[in-house]
């Protein structure tokens, strides 16, 4: 079967986007990976050769009030007639439609796809909208109980803190890290140096997690185009992020329903395939982008990856081992916390930030990147995904 | 807006906690599914629990959605048939949990029934809340 | 003939509590006056999730616990109060889903007479509840039925009565082979507006003294008078007694008149500690009476409801009640469980704040 690569990436500026409606993303988005594909492959290929588009995207319907999101897309960004589906996973929205694309290719059904994931989440109330958030938890036993995802994780964070002793600081030290990487990134929302200070003192949402360790409610869309490996090396482009390992797995609706809830079965499982079917040496692993919705999840991602040990997570933070010196640099960018977290588009702003470091032209550029793993989370490990991307 | 049916239909779950127990593999099951999770028997019977638990993780929901009133508590309760649920903890002072890290932990419960939200059509629905024994 | 009358009893007393000195604090008046004239410290409040629905499976989940009994065997249920949730809507379908009446497992579809209203009668229409379900238990139409008074009672801000409407409620299961024999009642009313509430409207309208005399007096003294001829019982029949409390001071005139010494009222007078709970008042009066009460002790109860009415009742303790008395919470318990909050936070709780 064909490998598959990334040829371009391209996104909308991520954040309270008051002027732009859920369509103007869309084209922001689509423009930024045009442009780039023309610069990629110098003008030889263009739009007119996607065959086919997969939009992520967790809530349009109820905080847009529009559905249909394949029709809506594909012909705002100028390539109406080919075939289009919104695929949708709530807060990994953006990773699975980027796998239903890889797989599309991979079965030989097309060799050019566009992927792109977008959410409009300001044109509704904000507690309308941690109602829309919760549709990615079980609707009759948590979001009719009163929880909120906030809630959810910190349910996690102080049972956390309870059996491995993971403290407040450690949290705190994982938002400034974000902060700190996002202080370059021209999209992101916020890009100001926050301290362990900030954090403490920002206001509690759900005891214990406090605004500075939440992502923000964000406007954004970002997108990229892959292709086969026949159509890379016959149109000669070279500078490709190649896919070397998709992986998903889902866990039980409520968080009540888990094996455990300091660790999520589904990332465990996800990762557990990407090293057994795909034989990716998790020591090759460069860079990685985690899905730090909240602080405490990043934290938890890290466990669950096995870049360190299961109730370790906050000692290794502490080490510094997530910084861009560090043994496994997180977030290079400023992740969720910083950039924004526009839910259906993260999961595909964070295989642009991977394919960045892999091409070599990351806004934090690492030396020695070969391999980049993207932790997409959707609900509170309820369906995980995993994308591993090379140089070769 | 949700409409009455989606509130009427869990009465039987949410005022009295009646489950299911699997006739064949005997696991508690609530709230209710059609089939066993664990040996995926469609063979269950009502089972009334007893709406005793202890708290496993707990949380002071400080920002809440539409419907419902901040700051309230809420917390997974590992009930004494086995199954976990997600419940508020209502009949306790909130600057009295919020002095303790580790806020309601291991703290014994039981059912009480309670107004739960308003719907915006001005529905009240009711259900299951917990007190602190 | 068997004996019929109460065979399980529960009360239910929200937590939270305002001083009367909090209130005529707020309306810059002299609270010692306030205090000395109504002889209340203290009002219950019902908390933001708390209501009479709520309040009623509370109380109702401790008379069914004392009585001992399968819940599914109720085929009654009334619900006295004046604030009922909803206009339209009754209270009595949801406590008796909650109670579990239909079924042991609440399946709401299979067939079952039960016997429900949400009844009115300003603050005694819960005990003309208690009058309904011994009447269908007494013609042998029902083996059980429950009788509840509870009310999150209202009171316009600043107005007198603010200074004592408290929330709580009282559940009561009649049948036979009862803990307290129903010997007799007696009512007594006549067209007498002395306190309404308008359809629609939020807090009630009184007639300042004329609550008095013509009013409470009247009618106590008249249903009490008229339940003793009836069974040809005397003042010094009764053990204890326990009358309407919209005050603390009302009951204990009215016992002077009938000619009751003041100490029978004691265990029923709880109205300094939670105020007056309308519906639930003389109710939660006799609930507290039957915590204590001993085998072969007569209690004698005269509920008052303005418009005007009384139910006067007299119960017989028989030896069952030693057992009941050691299940379940006590009114006592209730009232020693609580928090003093100020006025903003009583607004709050009370929704008398307008946010739209």
């Amino acid at each position: 079967m064909t490998r598959v690569g990334i040829v371009a990436v391209g996104q909308s500026k991520f954040g309270e986007l008051w002027e732009h409606s859920l369509r103007d993303l869309a084209v922001d988005a689509g423009n930024a990976v045009f442009k780039d594909l023309d610069t990629q492959t110098k003008g030889n290929i263009t739009k007119k050769n996607i065959e086919g588009l997969f939009v992520g995207n967790m809530g349009a319907g109820s905080m847009a009030k529009q559905s249909h999101l394949g029709s809506l897309v594909s012909d705002y960004v100028g390539i109406t007639g080919v075939p289009a589906v919104r695929c949708e996973g709530a807060c990994s929205s953006g990773a699975l439609a980027f796998r239903h694309a890889f797989h599309t290719i991979k079965s030989g059904e097309m060799d050019v796809a566009m992927v792109l994931g977008i959410e409009k989440m300001t044109d509704i109330d904000s507690n309308h909208v941690l109602n829309a958030l919760m549709e990615a938890g079980d609707f009759e036993w948590e979001s009719l109980a009163g929880l909120t995802f906030t809630g959810l994780y910190a349910l996690m964070a102080r049972r956390h803190m309870k059996e491995f002793g993971t403290t407040r600081n450690q949290l705190s030290l994982i938002s400034v890290n974000n902060h700190k990487n996002g202080v370059k990134n021209p999209y992101a929302q916020f890009r100001g140096e926050i301290t362990i200070e900030d954090v403490e003192k920002s206001t509690l949402i759900a005891d214990p997690l406090r605004t500075l360790d939440c992502s923000p409610i964000t406007d954004g869309a970002a997108s990229v185009i892959i292709a086969s490996e026949e159509f890379i090396k016959k149109n000669k482009l070279d500078n490709v992020a190649w896919i070397l390992s998709s992986s998903a797995a889902t866990d039980r609706i409520g968080f009540f329903n888990r094996r455990s809830i300091v660790e999520l079965d589904a990332t465990k499982l996800a990762v557990k395939r990407v090293i057994e079917k795909d034989r990716v040496n998790m020591k090759n692993i460069g860079v990685t982008e985690v899905h730090d919705c909240f602080s405490i999840n990043e934290l938890v991602a890290l466990e669950d990856l096995g870049f360190c040990e299961k109730g370790k997570g906050g000692k290794f933070i502490e080490q510094g081992e997530i910084k861009l010196d560090g043994q496994i640099p997180t977030n290079t960018t400023g992740g969720l916390k910083s950039i924004g977290h526009p839910v259906g588009a993260t999961g595909v702003r964070q295989l642009i930030d991977i394919t960045k470091q892999i091409r070599g032209d990351s806004l934090n550029q690492l030396k020695n990147v070969n391999q980049g793993l993207a932790l997409n989370i959707g609900g509170i490990g309820t369906t995980s995904v995993i994308h591993v991307l090379g140089k070769d | 807006m949700l409409s009455v049916p989606v509130f009427w239909r869990m009465n039987k779950e949410k005022y009295k906690m009646i489950g299911k127990k699997c006739l064949d593999c005997g696991l508690v099951i609530f709230p209710n599914r059609k089939n066993c999770p664990s040996c995926d028997s469609q063979k269950l019977e009502e089972f009334g629990l007893s709406g005793k638990g202890k708290i496993y993780s707990d949380t002071i929901i400080r920002v809440a959605p539409d419907g419902f009133e901040a700051p309230y508590i809420t917390a997974l309760i590992k009930l004494e048939e086995g199954p976990m649920i997600v419940g508020e903890i209502t009949g306790v002072d909130i600057e009295d949990v919020e002095k303790n890290p580790q806020g309601l932990v291991d703290k014994e419960v039981s059912i009480t029934f309670r107004k739960i939200m308003l719907n915006e059509n001005g529905l009240r629905v009711y259900g299951l809340k917990f007190l602190l024994e | 003939m068997d004996k019929t009358g109460i065979v399980g009893w529960g009360s239910y007393v929200p937590r939270f509590r305002i001083k009367i000195e909090e209130i005529a604090r707020i309306w810059g008046r002299d609270a010692l006056p306030i205090l000395e004239g109504l002889g209340v410290d203290e009002k219950a409040i019902a908390g933001s999730d708390e209501d009479t629905i709520t309040m009623s499976v509370e109380a109702g989940r401790t008379a069914i616990l004392r009585a001992g009994i399968n819940p599914v065997k109720i085929s009654a249920l009334f619900i006295g109060s004046e604030s009922h949730p909803y206009a339209v809507n009754p209270s009595s379908t949801v406590v008796s889903e909650a109670l579990g009446f239909s079924s042991a497992f609440g399946n709401t579809f299979k067939e079952k007479t039960i016997f429900m209203g949400d009844l009115e009668f300003a603050c005694k229409a819960g005990s003309a509840g208690m009058q309904i379900c011994h009447a269908f238990v007494k013609s042998n139409e029902i083996e059980y039925g429950m009788a509840i008074g509870a009310d999150t009672a209202q009171g316009k801000p600043g107005d007198a009565l603010e200074y004592t409407a408290g929330s709580g409620a009282a559940a009561f299961i009649l049948g036979k082979d009862p803990v307290a024999e129903l010997e007799g009642t007696y009512s007594f009313g006549t067209d007498t507006s002395d306190f309404w509430r308008n359809e629609g409207k939020k807090y009630p309208n009184h007639g300042a003294r004329f609550t008095g005399e013509p009013a409470y007096f009247k009618h106590v003294t008249n249903a009490t008078k008229g339940l003793m001829e009836k069974l040809s019982l005397g003042i010094d029949d009764f053990d204890k007694v326990v009358f309407h409390t919209p005050n603390a001071k009302f009951p204990l005139r009215a016992a002077k008149i009938l000619g009751f010494d003041a100490s029978k009222l004691k265990e029923g007078l709880v109205v300094p500690k939670i105020g007056n709970t309308y519906s639930g008042a003389s109710l939660i009066g006799l609930a507290s009476v039957l915590d204590s009460a001993k085998p072969g002790e007569r209690i004698l109860v005269t509920s008052y409801g303005s418009g005007s009415g009384s139910d006067s009742f007299s119960f017989m303790i028989t030896n069952k009640i030693l057992q009941a008395q050691k299940l379940g919470k006590k009114t006592i318990d209730y009232i020693n469980n609580k928090k003093y909050v100020d006025y903003g936070t009583y607004v709050k709780l009370r929704g008398k704040l307008l946010r739209e």
